[in-house]
């Protein structure tokens, strides 16, 4: 990367005197015009990180620049960041028109140039027929629209959304997101998402940075991170369902490596080169199918068949375990079946017991 | 307590019949009529201001019908007050009483009852033990996170055994991945306890995995009831097909034919699938057709029943949805994100179906399924 | 809150605000402890050279001012006292009650709309003065005239709307199903508003409460009208000390509006926080 847009260097921020970490160390560096979403659960240090790149938040430590100059020690509103808020934060009592040059006029900018990037943007949003209509008239993804609207005219160089569909009914939200990337590719800006939505990241963004307990587990691009998971939580957080995780042992032997899981074992692969010791064996439920009890490496019940339209979920129960197993909806088994599960050795996923890093099953060079 | 019917058979535990609810002019419920089995899951679907909410305040008695009856374990209970209608309720916004801990909040139902103390102590450690929460017990609900508050009510309201649960949007307000969590965990306690449980939501995701039956309610109305498998399969007009169902399915306007040996859908033809033949035969003026986005399947674009111009392409993990574009009409297909990866926006692709028996047709006025 | 840095400009004018706002306490507290020939001396005294509590005691022995030659204060203020409690408590308690049973009603069984403020506060919006002549007699027709039920019924009657808007706006903000929830555990309609509703606005009650109580304490006209032997408060009797040799008992008065004042000093600091709440009267959308 050439100088990124936005880049955080060991962010650090704590409360009541380093009794709370919020965010413990992140680096993150943005290129510009690229989307990237910060996805965790809620109290991973997501929105922090946000408050302290607009603003609202003094970092305790470390340091955040935009377009290589540190920006630290300049007050919210000069720092040429734009921030559209959960709840839309939108003048109810206000045109869409006023609202949109809301602040260019706090900037004091001249009448031609607000009306003309007021124009501008009202276009770009699809909203140049609603200009006059009260805010608080509009419908729940206008409103969404205009909240963006109104950041885009000051012409930021990045664009921070905090869970930015949360508030939007599901079918609003599927064109919304449509919406979102259209507007991504065509206004070229650099943007960062902050939500917990993984279906909403993984549409959205060209790259994902995964949060938990304050610090960034990993950054890869939407399209490999699922394949990809690096960390052992990120495993278990993307996916529906996420990974099935196992915490277990392998133990090299005669005939080959075996992982056991309290009762459960696995035979692993005969070119297993990860020597004795703890490991989490990650086995993804679109990678495992249903078989005939005799033959298969694990055997089990079906406790749960969970129906999603076009596929299902059925959880069999193994010895104490549960496993997720994701079926097309016409093969769906019956509550109660005893079934075999089996899987393509090339789909199995260790990640160390200590790191919680992925490691490779085989000898490098074979892909996974 | 209500436990058996008056005429001795095992009643629903829940009836509405004909139900109706204005609010200044406004009707929020016309003529809405269900059942809810003894120890099931039954999902009431609907927008927000479809009715869910007040559906559930009318059978807890928070308010009162303009008419129709509600009828509990085979008994009308218009004019019971709430206390004694052996109902438990959570309510979206989850009303913990703020005053007071998480153990007196699980409590409070059978401190009501004059419960002698221990057995209530016994009682709430044990429910505490079985949703995780016992070291909020002692904490006030303004002290805790969403989750746990969610659980303290699902505590407050499963403490009692009522003939009947009502879950107004029970998991609304939490994260995602907490909410597939307590999603499974109230599924087991429903099935593992044999309890009756009516839960209202918007999310349709949510009435699919855990319903045994879902109620679709659409300004007002009962407008299809059926287990999710069916509701999926056979919905009953173009709108439920529409709310039910991601990628959205793909409804495009179609004529048969005039020889009637291929449907015209948007800018291409098809062959006719068989188990539509004879109902399109009696729809002249044309009508809708459904195609579910994972019916369809990426093939070469010479030969391939649906061909196009990609216009979008949205990663969703291991699977991306496409657009295909031709003229004025759109389709979505979904697949696998490593098979996305062979075209690109601009170029041409194409698409087959893959199961010509899961078509719907829908016509285009009333937006009726059409069926044999 | 915490406190500001204030520029000196911004002290001087805050200075400025509170010397003009304050000056007529000052010279209450002063003239309370004026002996009569400084009362009506010209130039003003602003700081009596003798000190002296005699008005204070004539507001309880009439007789006290002789030795000054002051006569003919016709009565002690203890009757006034008493009067003032007995009118201003009672009226309060009824208000405060019926406001807050009215609350309930209108916030959870009630249908609102635009006019539902206009409606509640209307009976509220004559002046006193313009009714008081009306009001004395349609009371003299029915003997409430110079009676403590009579003036106390006024006091109700006039402090009702305050008390049911801002005890509304309370009400309001609970999410009514807290107490639905309380309901479906198992207490009746009732119940749950007596244990579950009313003890979680008590911070509200008791700032409407008082908030009552300044306005009946402080209130002079109907008072006024409706008193003639048996009934005296404390503003009517501030009114009384004017003799016909002394003139206007200045010096007095100061005192009897010193006692006044205390109730209303301790109040307004009790519910000082709550007051901008209340006062908003649920304007404010949470």
């Amino acid at each position: 990367m050439s100088i990124p847009k936005l880049e955080l260097v060991s962010l650090v921020k704590e409360y009541n005197d380093g009794a709370v970490v919020a965010v413990d160390g992140i680096d993150l560096r943005v290129a510009p015009g690229e989307t990237i979403a910060l996805l965790g659960p809620s109290g991973c240090g997501k929105s922090t990180t946000l408050n302290m790149i607009v603003g609202l938040e003094e970092p305790t430590s470390g340091d955040i620049h935009i377009d290589g100059l540190s920006i630290v020690n300049i007050p919210p509103g000069r720092r040429n960041v734009g921030l559209v808020f959960q709840d839309y934060a939108v003048f109810p009592s206000m045109t869409v028109r006023q609202n949109l040059a809301f602040g260019l006029v706090v900037r004091k900018k001249d009448k031609d140039h607000i009306a003309r990037a007021v124009d501008e943007v009202a276009e770009l949003l699809g909203m140049a027929d609603r200009l006059d209509v009260r805010a608080r008239d509009l419908g729940g993804s206008e409103m969404q629209r205009v909240a963006i609207g109104r950041t885009l005219v000051t012409k930021p160089a990045v664009l921070l959304l905090d869970e930015p569909l949360s508030n939007l009914e599901a079918a609003a939200r599927l064109a919304m997101r449509r919406e979102l990337r259209r507007l991504q590719s065509e206004i070229g800006l650099t943007i960062i998402y902050v939500t917990h939505d993984q279906i909403e990241a993984l549409s959205l963004a060209d790259r994902i940075a995964v949060m938990h307990a304050g610090k960034i587990l990993q950054v890869e691009k939407t399209s490999v991170i699922c394949e990809r998971p690096d960390h052992v939580y990120v495993a278990g957080f993307l996916g529906s369902p996420p990974m099935n995780l196992l915490a277990g042992e392998i133990t090299p032997g005669q005939g080959g490596a075996t992982f056991s899981h309290g009762p459960l074992t696995l035979a692993l692969p005969g070119d297993c080169v990860l020597p004795r010791g703890s490991y989490t064996l990650g086995l993804r439920p679109e990678s495992l199918r249903l078989a005939p009890e005799a033959g298969a490496p694990l055997a089990g019940k079906v406790s749960l068949v969970e129906f999603r339209g076009g596929d299902v979920v059925v959880t069999v129960d193994i010895a104490s375990v549960k496993l997720d197993v994701v079926l097309p909806a016409a093969e769906r088994p019956v509550t109660g079946q005893a079934v075999g599960v089996d899987f393509d050795p090339d789909s199995l996923v260790f990640f160390g017991g200590d790191s919680s890093r992925r490691l490779d099953l085989r000898p490098m060079g074979r892909p996974l | 307590m209500i436990d058996t019917a008056p005429d001795g058979q095992t009643a629903p535990v829940l009836a509405l019949e004909n139900l109706t609810k204005r609010f200044r002019g406004k009707t929020a419920l016309d003529g809405v009529s269900f059942s809810v089995p003894r120890a099931s899951l039954t999902v009431i679907l609907g927008h927000a201001g479809a009715g869910k909410t007040t559906t559930l305040r009318l059978i807890a008695g928070l308010d009162r019908p303009d008419a129709g009856r509600v009828l509990l374990s085979g008994r009308d209970v218009a004019g019971w007050q709430p206390k004694d209608r052996d109902v438990a309720m959570i309510f979206d916004n989850l009303a913990l009483y703020p005053d007071k801990t998480g153990f007196e909040n699980i409590a409070s139902p059978l401190l009501i009852r004059k419960m002698p103390r221990e057995e209530i102590a016994e009682k709430v450690q044990a429910m505490a033990k079985v949703l995780k929460i016992g070291h909020t017990l002692g904490r006030l609900p303004a002290t805790m996170s969403g989750g746990e508050r969610q659980r303290i009510a699902l505590g407050r309201a499963l403490i009692r055994t009522p003939s009947l649960f009502l879950l107004d949007e029970p998991l609304s307000s939490l994260d995602a991945k907490l909410r597939i969590e307590l999603r499974a965990e109230l599924r087991r306690l429903q099935s593992e306890h044999g309890y009756s449980f009516l839960m209202a939501t918007p999310d349709f995701n949510e009435a699919l995995a855990i319903a045994d039956t879902v109620v679709m309610l659409r300004q007002g109305k009962v407008v299809q009831i059926a287990p999710p498998q069916r509701l999926y399969d056979e919905p009953v007009d173009r709108e439920t097909a529409q709310a039910v169902g991601a990628p959205l399915i793909n409804i495009l306007p179609a004529r048969l034919d005039p020889d009637g040996q291929a449907i015209r859908v948007a800018m291409w033809r098809l062959p006719v699938p068989g188990h539509l033949g004879p109902v399109l035969a009696a729809a002249p003026d044309g009508f809708e057709l459904g195609i579910r986005p994972e019916n369809l399947v990426l093939a070469d674009a010479a030969g391939a029943d649906l061909a196009g111009q990609v216009t979008d392409i949205e990663p969703l993990g291991l699977k991306s949805v496409l657009t295909v574009k031709k003229g004025e009409a759109e389709v979505r297909v979904l697949v696998e994100s490593a098979a996305a990866m062979t075209v690109a926006v601009g170029r041409e692709a194409g698409l087959c179906v893959t199961d010509p028996s899961m078509l719907h047709a829908f016509d285009p006025a009333s937006g009726r399924r059409l069926t044999a | 809150m915490p406190a500001k840095k204030l520029s000196l400009f911004q002290a001087v004018l805050l200075a400025m605000a509170l010397a003009v706002v304050l000056f007529p306490v000052f010279w209450i507290l002063m003239t309370a402890i004026k002996p009569p020939t400084d009362w009506n001396a010209s130039p003003a005294i602003w700081v009596p050279s003798e000190p002296t509590l005699i008005n204070f005691k004539t507001l309880f022995d009439p007789n006290a001012l002789m030795e000054y030659g002051v006569g003919g204060v016709s009565q002690s203020a203890t009757r006034a006292v008493f009067g003032s409690i007995l009118a201003s408590v009672t009226a309060t308690a009824l208000s405060v009650l019926i406001g807050l049973f009215a609350a309930i009603g209108i916030s959870r069984y009630g249908t609102e709309s635009k006019s539902t403020p206009l409606i509640i506060l209307s009976g509220r919006m004559f002046p006193p003065a313009a009714i008081a002549v009306p009001f004395v007699i349609i009371f003299s027709n029915i003997g409430l005239t110079d009676s403590y039920v009579g003036l106390i019924a006024i006091y109700v009657a006039a402090t009702l709307p305050f008390s049911t808007w801002m005890l509304k706006s309370f009400v309001d903000d609970l999410p009514r199903e807290i107490e639905e929830a309380a309901m479906i555990d198992g207490k009746s309609r009732m119940r749950a508003h007596l244990t579950v509703t009313i003890p979680l606005i008590r911070g509200g009650l008791f700032a409407t409460t008082m908030f009552i109580f300044i306005l009946n304490w402080s209130e002079f006209m109907f008072a006024l009208v409706l008193s003639y032997t048996n009934v005296n408060t404390i503003p009517v009797q501030l009114a009384k000390y004017v003799t016909a040799t002394a003139g206007t008992l200045y010096g007095v008065q100061a005192a009897l509006a010193v006692l006044a004042m205390v109730p209303l000093v301790v109040v307004g600091y009790l519910i000082q926080g709550h007051l901008a709440r209340g006062m908003t009267f649920g304007a404010i959308k949470q």
